[in-house]
């Protein structure tokens, strides 16, 4: 059982172009970290320094406390499940599973018993004498995870193990890992551009983009708390809706935010949030969640009225796209509350809404992060 | 494999006219005539006996009583025949073993490695593909008469060797360019080494393309005629076709009973391993070729 | 993603390296010594009178040895041979091996004995066609008995191999027999790797078979045909040992080719081996253009898909 850390960690990948900077990260002993974020945003990079494929331009990685910047992969105690599975086609599963240790010149009997268990933990006792061929890919995923439990390392890498999955398969094989998290009681770096990944198995967050790291947190607090727009919007689907340049006044101590045509002075405890901070009146991007606009009811204060141009049904909630002046937005709202919005396509309604005031978030224009 | 196959019976689902079928059964059997006469009328005058060989009419199978195996008796006894069988299996073995080692492990270090004059080095093996073998006949010469390899089953394996391996590198290396680096990465995690990867991963996963590559070097070493007629000059060294070529200069270039009851014999190691390993034919050459 | 980076710069750690040395060496070692060195020193040698044995000294020539294969009508006429040979062969081969190719594609049985038995001709020895082919056109030969009794095209035997053009086309006749399979094996692979999709939506958008043939089949085998093309010119210019066999360069050398001359001037006559070393030189040169020169016609298209 152990921990990761890494430092202030570089990778260079052409003069002057890097695909990770000043990447620092401190894991427990359990834990399960996520790396997410969009392709190419050096997620899979820093993976790749983790296990010691990829050369570190700068900084130091520790794994269990000591410094494996110069340790050869094999010594640093990990296992790396990948994208594709790398299965060897030419091995059965047995041979598959068993080829680390064979490396390592275990004794026989033992990896016969080591491999039995494995495979007992992820039902594919059955399938040891295949192919990998002769599997589907949920089979094969499970070999691919055995290989890496097999040689019990400290660490467990997973590169994407589930993007080659359809989406069912992914959701059951997402329940397997987790279980598997818990049961082997180690540390797993998982790295993903699925956020619905992320957020289900994480105990940590980490969400990269253009190589830099933007937010480390827990699933709930990168949810309800993200520290800049790119995060505000990589998490959450749909996503969230983003209003720029919105006016924030702040005027005898009270803050009022204009956005959507309406003039809105902001809850108790926004405005509290802001004077903390000091906030002073200028341009924000106003940050809602769909799920945080409703269709308005009489006693609602600031209603805001809107064009509904499509409305998706998703079975127990509709996904209603609406329009006001220049701004598109996109609400979520549960589906028995009126039927008209059950059918596709129904446009060109005018609907009343009210947004929770509470739970919108405020970024500065400029650099884009979150002012609370 | 499977998308292929499911593509290929897409393919067969396309409509056809029975006409258009038809003609492209004939046009094919006229072609095969064309391929398969030249052959049939080796062996039948293989068969018979020398002064009946070229009598009027020409008759494609012999009757009967012409047919006899007298040329294949007198060629088995000549002196030498089995020696020169024996050497040409010798240099076309050891040629297609040496080529296979080392071109899969040249290709393994180009197309998985950035080392210095890698470049240079892969435009080296471009370049050397492109020239004729016996067009270096001079300065090859003189090396081996050098290293004192005239005369020498040696002096003709190496040089065959050292005239493939850069065609066979290049088969080989694209061959190894569509294997997933993973399944490296995963072994040199797992504590292999550059060894190991080989071995355990590229010789099997390349096994298509090696094959491919040495069934084609064997047979180039088992006709090449030039270098190995210049290289082997006694008698008892000699390889089968330059012996081939040697008998029928011999034998006043008439008497083609004979000659064509030895090139017979030739194909008989051919044809073995053509039946025997024939989808090596076709897939390696191919995974090369289409990529181009 | 991590792909785009070079992985492999620093993949492995400084054992590795003497490990990776270790599977270089050998290769490295016999293409350099047997191959790569004798092309240098062929370079050098075309500029000397060049002598081989003992006490022999090799004087410089400079430009000498070129300026003899310039001027040597017989170099002219073994060079304009091999063109010849080249010219009849390389599309010949490649257009019926195509057309093969697309009727085994299109036939529903007996496809594995079709490619199998066009191929047989591949795999035999060069020697053992082209002492075949010998017979075949020597003056009692099938193909003389073929036109006299069984088609009576002409009383007298015809001398195939006794004057040059017609010796140097039964020559060709041999190498496109030859070549048809080879041909035929890698445009098959290469029309079954064109998805059947492609077809399918032209059928869908009215395509007819030409149409199809030229605009989805043609550009999808492009890669093949430069391939097959630049190895069949490699091919041409390689070709030694059918005409040793069936003409051996006779009569007076006006049937030979580059390869069969070079090896005449090298060992029969008083060893001109700087003349030789000229000569395969130029070859060389010759060759390495057209393959340089193919590579641009077809690469431009090429590069357009990349980006």
């Amino acid at each position: 059982m152990a921990g990761v850390k890494l430092s202030h960690v570089y990778k260079e990948f052409d003069k002057g172009n890097f695909a990770v900077s000043d990447f620092s990260l401190e894991t427990g002993e359990h834990e399960f970290v996520v790396l997410v974020g969009p392709s190419g945003c050096g997620k899979s990079t820093t993976l790749r320094m983790i296990a010691g494929l990829e050369d570190i331009t700068a900084g130091e990685i520790y794994i269990d406390g000591k410094l494996v910047n110069d340790m050869e992969p094999k010594n640093r105690d990990i296992a790396m499940v990948f994208q594709n599975y790398a299965l060897y086609p030419h091995m059965t599963v047995f041979d598959n599973i068993a080829l680390s240790l064979q490396i390592r010149h275990v004794p026989k009997d033992i990896i016969r018993e080591r491999v039995m268990a494995v495979a007992e933990t992820l039902g594919i006792s059955q399938y040891l004498n295949r192919k990998p061929r002769a599997l589907s890919g949920g089979q094969r995923q499970r070999v691919a995870l055995g290989r890496a439990i097999v040689r019990q390392p400290k660490i467990f890498l997973l590169d994407e193990p589930l993007s080659n999955l359809d989406a069912k398969l992914r959701n059951q094989m997402r329940t397997e890992i987790i279980k598997l998290f818990h049961a082997l009681g180690t540390t797993f770096i998982y790295v993903t551009h699925d956020q619905v990944e992320a957020m289900t198995m994480a105990t940590k967050i980490v969400v990269m983009s253009d190589g830099l790291v933007q937010q480390i947190g827990s699933p709930r607090e990168i949810y309800h708390h993200p520290s800049n727009v790119f995060t505000a919007g990589f998490m959450g689907s749909p996503q969230m809706n983003f209003f720029e340049r919105c006016p924030l006044e702040r005027k005898d101590g009270q803050y009022t935010l204009t956005f959507l045509g309406t003039r809105f002075l902001l809850p108790q405890e926004k405005q509290q949030q802001l004077s903390q901070k000091n906030v002073q009146s200028g341009e924000v991007i106003v940050g809602v969640r769909p799920e945080d606009i409703r269709l308005a009811t009489q006693e609602d204060d600031d209603k805001v009225s809107a064009l509904l141009e499509v409305s998706e049904m998703l079975g127990n909630e509709v996904l209603l796209h609406m329009r006001k002046a220049q701004e598109s937005f996109i609400i979520r709202v549960p589906e028995f509350e009126d039927a008209r919005f059950s059918q596709v396509g129904v446009a060109e309604t005018t609907l009343e809404l009210a947004i929770a005031l509470s739970k919108i978030h405020l970024f500065d224009a400029e650099t884009r992060v979150n002012l609370i | 494999m499977i998308d292929q196959q499911k593509q290929s019976r897409l393919k067969r689902n396309r409509k056809h006219t029975p006409w258009q079928m038809s003609m492209r059964y004939i046009l094919l059997c006229l072609g095969l005539l064309i391929m398969v006469i030249p052959m049939v009328y080796m062996v039948s005058s293989s068969l018979k006996p020398n002064d009946i060989a070229f009598s009027y009419p020409i008759r494609l199978i012999p009757t009967a009583q012409e047919a006899t195996l007298s040329n294949y008796d007198y060629v088995l006894h000549q002196k030498n025949f089995f020696t020169y069988v024996g050497n040409t299996l010798i240099v076309a073995t050891a040629t297609t073993v040496f080529s296979a080692a080392l071109s899969s492990m040249l290709a393994y270090c180009i197309s998985r490695f950035r080392f210095p004059g890698r470049n240079l080095l892969y435009s080296i093996i471009i370049t050397t593909m492109l020239i004729p073998g016996l067009a270096m006949l001079v300065p090859q010469f003189e090396l081996a008469v050098t290293f004192k390899l005239v005369n020498n089953l040696w002096g003709v394996i190496l040089f065959y060797t050292a005239w493939v391996t850069p065609f066979s590198t290049f088969l080989i290396k694209g061959f190894i360019d569509n294997i997933p680096r993973e399944l490296d990465e995963a072994i040199y995690m797992d504590g292999g080494t550059v060894f190991t990867i080989y071995r355990r991963v590229m010789l099997r996963m390349a096994s298509p393309s090696i094959a491919a590559v040495s069934v084609f070097n064997f047979l180039f070493a088992f006709e090449e005629v030039g270098w190995s007629q210049t290289i082997l000059k006694k008698d008892e060294l000699r390889t089968l076709p330059v012996a081939i070529t040697q008998f029928f200069q011999a034998h006043n270039r008439t008497d083609w009973g004979y000659v064509f009851a030895m090139t017979c014999l030739a194909m008989i190691p051919v044809i073995l391993i053509y039946v025997l390993l024939q989808r090596y034919f076709i897939s390696g050459l191919s995974s090369g070729a289409v990529k181009g | 993603m991590s792909t785009r980076f070079s992985r492999a710069k620093s993949f492995f750690k400084r054992k590795d390296n003497i490990r990776m040395l270790a599977l270089l060496f050998p290769g490295l070692a016999v293409i350099g010594l047997f191959t790569f060195y004798p092309i240098i020193k062929m370079f050098v040698m075309s500029f000397f009178d060049w002598k081989i044995g003992y006490q022999q000294v090799s004087q410089f020539a400079g430009l000498m040895n070129y300026a003899a294969v310039f001027s040597d009508k017989a170099a002219g006429i073994a060079i304009a041979n091999t063109f010849y040979y080249m010219l009849l062969t390389v599309p010949l081969q490649m257009i019926i091996g195509l057309l093969v190719a697309l009727m085994i594609n299109g036939i529903r049985r007996f496809t594995v004995t079709f490619r199998l038995m066009y191929y047989l001709p591949v795999i035999t020895s060069w020697v053992v066609v082209a002492l075949l082919f010998r017979n075949i056109f020597s003056n009692q030969g099938l193909l003389n008995y073929f036109l006299m009794d069984v088609l009576h095209v002409t009383n007298d035997p015809i001398g195939w191999l006794s004057t040059r053009w017609p010796a140097l086309t039964a020559t060709s006749l041999l190498g496109i027999w030859k070549g048809i399979g080879w041909n035929m094996v890698i445009f098959l692979a290469a029309l079954q790797a064109i998805p059947g999709e492609y077809y399918e939506a032209a059928s869908i958008d009215g395509l007819n078979r030409r149409q199809q043939f030229f605009r989805i089949t043609l550009p999808n085998i492009k890669g093949t045909i430069l391939f097959s093309l630049v190895m069949l010119i490699i091919g041409a210019f390689n070709t030694y040992t059918p005409i040793m066999v069936m003409t051996g360069g006779n009569p007076a050398h006006q049937t030979e080719v580059v390869l069969t001359w070079l090896y005449y001037q090298t060992f029969s006559v008083s060893g001109k081996m700087g003349y030789a070393a000229a000569l395969s030189f130029l070859v060389t040169a010759i060759i390495s253009v057209l393959a340089v020169l193919l590579f641009k016609v077809f690469s431009p298209q090429k590069e357009e898909r990349k980006s």
